[in-house]
């Protein structure tokens, strides 16, 4: 099934729509192609700083009780 | 012991334990995380991986249930998740630790583990470099 597609209008300064032109050319990939691409990376790279930030905390918790993470990652490669 | 070196497109079959070390500790595994992000790399992984991850990260380290649909719709969006094939009969071989059932049924071009697997002393499984993200 295809995937709804909404066109939306956003503004961009001269020189990075003219890097992001030459990545086109480069990549031979149209800019809607590009830019949905970008966008993703960057949503992807979002929920993965999110998780972090939460693993991390969960972390330092963890070693204010005595949970020794070391040995917990030596665990998981048994 | 052999590093990590990564080309464009390969796939590369990764230890329970480098999710673990790259939620908490980032650096070099997040690393190898950050380049599937950005499609330089494929990861390969199996379902038992995924499980074993999240019980550790609600058993041990105390992970809401938020955070772990969190966590697994993330690894399963950056995973290519295999089936492994049918395991040996219980006293006749020992079945193989998940990572390499990956390896082997994933058409992988590498194996990654972390700086302190005990894999690591085999340098190779079935002709795949084994390799570490230390």
């Amino acid at each position: 099934m295809a995937q709804e597609i909404k066109i939306v209008s956003v503004s961009i300064p001269a020189g990075l729509v003219r890097e992001l032109d030459r990545v086109c050319d480069l990549e031979h990939r149209n800019r809607s192609e590009l830019y949905r691409e970008a966008l993703r990376q960057y949503l992807k790279l979002r929920r993965w700083q999110a998780l972090r930030e939460y693993s991390s905390a969960k972390a330092a918790a963890a070693g204010s009780d005595g949970i020794d993470i070391e040995k917990l990652i030596e665990e998981l490669n048994a | 012991m052999p590093e990590m070196s990564t080309q464009e497109g390969e796939r590369i079959a990764i230890e329970t334990a480098i999710w673990l070390e790259a939620l908490l500790f980032g650096g070099s595994a997040e690393e190898l995380i950050k380049m599937s992000l950005t499609g330089r790399v494929r990861l390969v992984g199996t379902e038992v991986q995924i499980t074993r991850l999240l019980e550790v990260l609600r058993d041990r380290l105390g992970f809401s249930e938020a955070a772990l649909r969190e966590v697994r719709g993330f690894v399963e969006d950056q995973v290519e998740i295999v089936t492994p094939g049918p395991q040996p009969a219980a006293g006749v071989l020992e079945p193989l630790p998940p990572i390499l059932q990956a390896a082997r049924h994933g058409s992988v071009t590498a194996i990654a583990t972390t700086g302190r697997s005990s894999l690591l002393s085999l340098e190779s499984f079935e002709g795949i470099p084994i390799v570490s993200m230390a």
